[in-house]
């Protein structure tokens, strides 16, 4: 198998797990597609009116396995000549799970009107509108599926775009029709049937109008193929005259072909948007009576009464072969004509015209969401140039080994934290990762050995229930690599590392925990100290600021630890360079937390308007464990690099959140700075962090970003920013990240 | 620096097992409690409340699991949704993004299991366009190339105790290579669905 390419001429969109006509006639679109020779594409959406977990329908899943359409997963880009949206609602309500789609044309098929039978709303033609307008950016066409929609919505569909031909629905003629037409009659009396769901609303809803259609004295051979449940109340039973049959014991093909007449009525408050039984039954050869609405939608194709006036069809027909044999053939011709899968591929030729016989269907493209996610003309794609300075040269086996483990956390501190030290080891001491984050496989960048552990989060299970496996797995990790000291990064120690630690009693066990916690806040935490032997704490240029609960607490301090020293910064002209940033001109980063945490679209969007009205170039940051979107689709540079803080000589100015890491990396390097606190965060006081930098005169901050109230800060860093930071360089400590590792080293000699 | 933790949780856990118990006699409340504890995802309370107050399978093999089933599949009765470990390891990098293609399609036209994936390789961003849990285990060079990574039963010992421990972890119906040729794979995966045309 190879990836599965995304170019389509046709793509059909809707919830494909309905289970009758919807999606059947979307299996019957996709036979006339691709024998046609359209490449077809299905996107299913989760809509909201399929309430339990529910396969795609096995109509449907048939043609995929088959090779007749394309199932098309996940946000990698599509490229579509024709975009096909079944059902309103359903686009409505799911649109936001739609990848991006290229196309010129689109089609809203409206298959029901914008109210059910009780009246409840089940889609708004102008929100629909706008949903298929904000996804496709072209505004679609809307195709009723037959007049009685078509009655619905024209007065609502936006001016001219309502299509002039209903939508209606498609069949395989000559897969209905019999092998030859019948010569005689199905029985001794008229064989009369009907096929439909058990609903009530697809039967009349009083025993006189049933009565009147469908004869419970034995006159006629009354046949039903899916059941009657509905006419138990108003006959007080299933009439013994009629043959009654469940879905799956005949097929509707063999029931209909039976049949010399369908009969079809139903609950008269009822709006059958199109009846795609009575299609099937017109093509297998049976002769149709209706009620007259229908006769818009079908026309000559059948025959119609009201209730009262069925039996004298019914019987004048069968009076008369010649006049029932001539409406059967009529019906059969319009069926071919309007509702045959050569019909519907013309109807799509009139929009894109023929398929294309080349035009890349078969070329490969991945479906690796990082590949997606920088566009090709500004990406600084350098990160996989390995930071081996603090790597040790040499990794001798029986030296102290040192085991670090963060928490999954909402960005890169725990884990960046943890390199800090690891990095900064003696030769001969080892260091393993094991981390609860996605983004382990870093470790690897910098030469460490890691391995990943899933958090409870990311599994979506309980903690009660994912205790034993974080127990399982980082038991084994401790039994294979044996360490003298471990080392946990995070505020929240895990239940089940007391057991752990009992279980592994020889190792030295740290607490690497970072202070400024909110007031007040996880003071209860600290009672876990006493499930380590040793607590370390990196410290913060904004200690004074600091009324947390660790502020008193026993800790070996250490200075505010970062990955990259200020000596490793690079010069902006390499370090633009690296990055594929334009080497001339101001240019400014925007990083406003990991993404996890927050959405920060509308701070990311009032940041661009604020340095573009300066004339200032843009980059956001594109972390690697960020759920994506936060700035896709802007005319932006978008920066992907690990560690990034090297290259921060390439940005005159930086807008960042206030988390430990960027905070004290960007003081560091002296880089001018907006400080954007993240006030969502549990624990970690951001706020103080950067009222602490501001009352400094280190940098600028802001609670809450806007256009207005950046502007002029943003000016004032541009300005003097430089000197500002300086102040901050000069306040600096030291990196205390190599001190840490001293420690830590001291703690692994202390094992006997 | 010795001691234990409190048992603050103990009465939460008294209160809603009292809360439960009076349900259970309310007609109709395991569906509507089903529907709770499905839009309470993140609520290890409700989700616990619900599965102990209707005698949910939490201990043998399949039953209900509360475990992501990742971005295709919606709707009530996730957390019964089968849970099968599928193996990559040994999967060139390469052709790890179509194999998770071709896992997605099955599992969206089965609505028959979770995968949790298996990995011996930086896929996690590949693996986190469909939402799946991922375990990684050492790769056959990550062991061989790190002598203190090591034990002395060998890296296939690990490999079968690490995908032993995944497969009793997630209570997975199945543990399953998604190599290069896995008809009998797809042909389990696919028995988890219905039978299509």
């Amino acid at each position: 198998m190879s990836p599965t390419s995304r170019d389509v001429d046709v793509l059909l969109v809707s919830d494909l797990r309905f289970p009758g006509g919807t999606s059947h006639s979307i299996a019957a679109e996709v036979e006339a597609l691709h024998g046609a020779g359209y490449r077809v594409g299905l996107v299913h959406l989760n809509g909201p009116l399929v309430a339990r977990v529910t396969p795609i329908n096995p109509a449907l899943a048939g043609l995929v396995r088959s090779g007749s359409a394309a199932l098309l997963l996940g946000r990698a880009p599509v490229t579509a000549r024709l975009v096909v949206f079944r059902h309103p609602g359903v686009l409505q309500a799911a649109a936001d799970q739609l990848p991006p789609i290229s196309t010129d044309r689109a089609v809203v098929l409206a298959n029901s009107g914008p109210r059910d039978a009780r009246g409840r709303t089940v889609y708004d033609v102008g929100l629909a509108d706008r949903a298929a307008r904000e996804s496709l950016g072209v505004e679609p066409l809307w195709a009723p599926i037959g007049p009685l929609v078509r009655d619905e919505i024209e007065g609502v569909v936006p001016g001219g775009r309502l299509m002039e031909q209903d939508w209606v629905n498609i069949i395989d003629v000559d897969a209905w029709a019999p092998p030859r037409p019948r010569e005689g009659w199905a029985g001794d009396r008229p064989v009369i049937g009907r096929h439909s769901r058990p609903s009530a609303q697809k039967w009349p809803r009083d025993a006189a109008t049933l009565t009147q259609v469908y004869p419970v004295d034995g006159s006629w051979d009354v046949r039903v193929l899916g059941g009657a449940d509905p006419v138990e109340r108003p006959l007080r039973g299933i009439p013994r005259a009629w043959t009654v049959t469940e879905f799956g014991e005949l097929s509707p093909r063999t029931f209909l072909q039976g049949l010399d007449f369908f009969v079809y009525y139903h609950d008269p408050h009822w709006v059958e948007a199109f009846g795609r039984t009575i299609l099937e039954a017109l093509a297998a050869g049976a002769v149709a009576v209706l009620p007259p609405h229908f006769r818009r939608l079908f026309g000559d194709a059948a025959v119609y009464a009201e209730p009262a006036g069925v039996r004298e069809v019914v019987e004048g027909l069968r009076a008369d072969r010649a006049a029932y044999v001539a409406q059967r053939d009529r019906a059969r011709a319009l069926v071919r004509e309007r509702f045959s899968y050569q019909a519907h591929v013309a109807r799509v030729a009139d929009l894109i015209g023929t398929p294309h016989s080349e035009g890349g269907s078969d070329r490969p493209e991945s479906s690796s969401g990082e590949d997606r996610t920088a566009p090709a003309h500004a990406v600084g794609e350098a990160a996989a140039a390995p930071a081996t300075r603090h790597t040790p040269a040499v990794r001798r086996p029986g030296g102290p080994r040192i085991l670090l483990m963060s928490s999954n956390g909402a960005g890169m501190g725990h884990l960046t934290r943890l390199f800090s030290y690891a990095t900064r080891l003696e030769p001969g001491v080892s260091a393993h990762v094991v981390s609860l984050s996605q983004a382990a496989p870093l470790a690897g960048r910098l030469g460490l050995s890691y391995e990943y552990l899933p958090s409870a989060k990311a599994l979506s299970m309980p903690p009660g229930r994912w205790r034993p496996i974080f127990q399982d797995r980082l038991g084994d990790a401790l039994n294979r690599f044996d360490p003298d000291v471990v080392v946990f990064d995070g505020t929240w120690p895990y239940g089940g590392m007391e057991e752990i630690r009992a279980a592994h009693p020889e190792a030295h066990w740290t607490w690497s925990r970072r202070a400024m916690w909110r007031e007040g806040r996880n003071s209860e935490q600290l009672a876990k100290t006493a499930w380590f032997d040793s607590v370390l704490e990196p410290g913060d240029l904004a200690a004074a600021y600091d009324r947390g609960a660790t502020v008193t607490a026993e800790a070996h301090r250490v200075g505010p630890v970062t990955l990259v020293d200020a000596a490793e910064l690079q010069p902006r002209e390499q370090a633009r360079a690296a990055l594929s940033l334009p080497a001339d001109g101001p240019l400014a980063l925007v990083s406003l937390g990991a993404g996890n945490i927050n959405d920060t679209t509308s701070e990311v969007g009032a940041a661009v308007h604020a340095l573009t009205g300066l004339g200032v170039g843009v980059c956001v940051t594109v972390p690697g464990i960020a759920r994506a979107g936060a700035a896709a689709g802007e005319d932006l540079h978008l920066v992907r690099d690990y560690p990034l803080s090297r290259r921060y000589s390439a940005f005159d100015v930086v807008i960042s959140a206030a988390g430990y890491n960027s905070f004290h990396e960007l003081l560091r390097m002296g880089v001018p700075t907006l400080f954007v606190p993240n006030t969502e965060t549990s624990l970690d006081d951001q706020e103080a962090r950067a009222r602490f930098a501001a009352d400094q005169g280190w940098a600028h901050q802001l609670p809450q970003l806007s256009v207005e109230t950046a502007t002029p800060l943003l000016e004032d860093l541009l300005d003097r920013g430089r000197t500002m930071a300086a102040r901050a360089r000069e306040a600096d400590p030291g990196n205390g990240a190599l001190a840490a590792a001293q420690f830590l080293t001291e703690q692994a000699g202390g094992r006997s | 620096m010795a001691g234990n933790g409190s048992g603050k949780g103990l009465s939460v856990e008294r209160v809603a097992l009292a809360l439960v118990r009076r349900a259970r006699r309310v007609p109709r409340a395991e569906a509507a409690a089903l529907r709770v504890a499905t839009g309470l995802r993140e609520s290890q309370l409700a989700r616990t409340a619900v599965s102990r107050a209707f005698d949910m399978d939490l201990e043998g093999i399949g039953g209900t699991v509360f475990l992501d089933g990742g971005h295709l599949l919606a709707g009530q009765g996730l957390d019964n949704v089968p849970v099968v470990i599928l193996t990559l390891v040994g999967t060139p990098d390469e052709l790890v993004p179509e194999r998770l293609e071709e896992i997605g399609r099955e599992q969206l036209l089965t609505a028959g299991f979770r995968p949790v994936l298996v990995v011996d390789g930086d896929h996690f961003g590949a693996v986190r366009e469909y939402g799946w849990p991922v375990e990684l285990v050492l790769s056959r060079a990550q062991w061989d190339g790190q002598e203190r990574l090591r034990d002395e039963a060998g890296w296939e010992a690990y490999l079968a105790r690490r995908l032993r421990e995944v497969r009793r972890n997630y209570r997975a119906a199945a543990l399953l290579e998604f190599g290069p040729e896995h008809p009998l794979t797809l042909t389990y995966l696919r028995s988890l669905g219905p039978e299509t045309p």
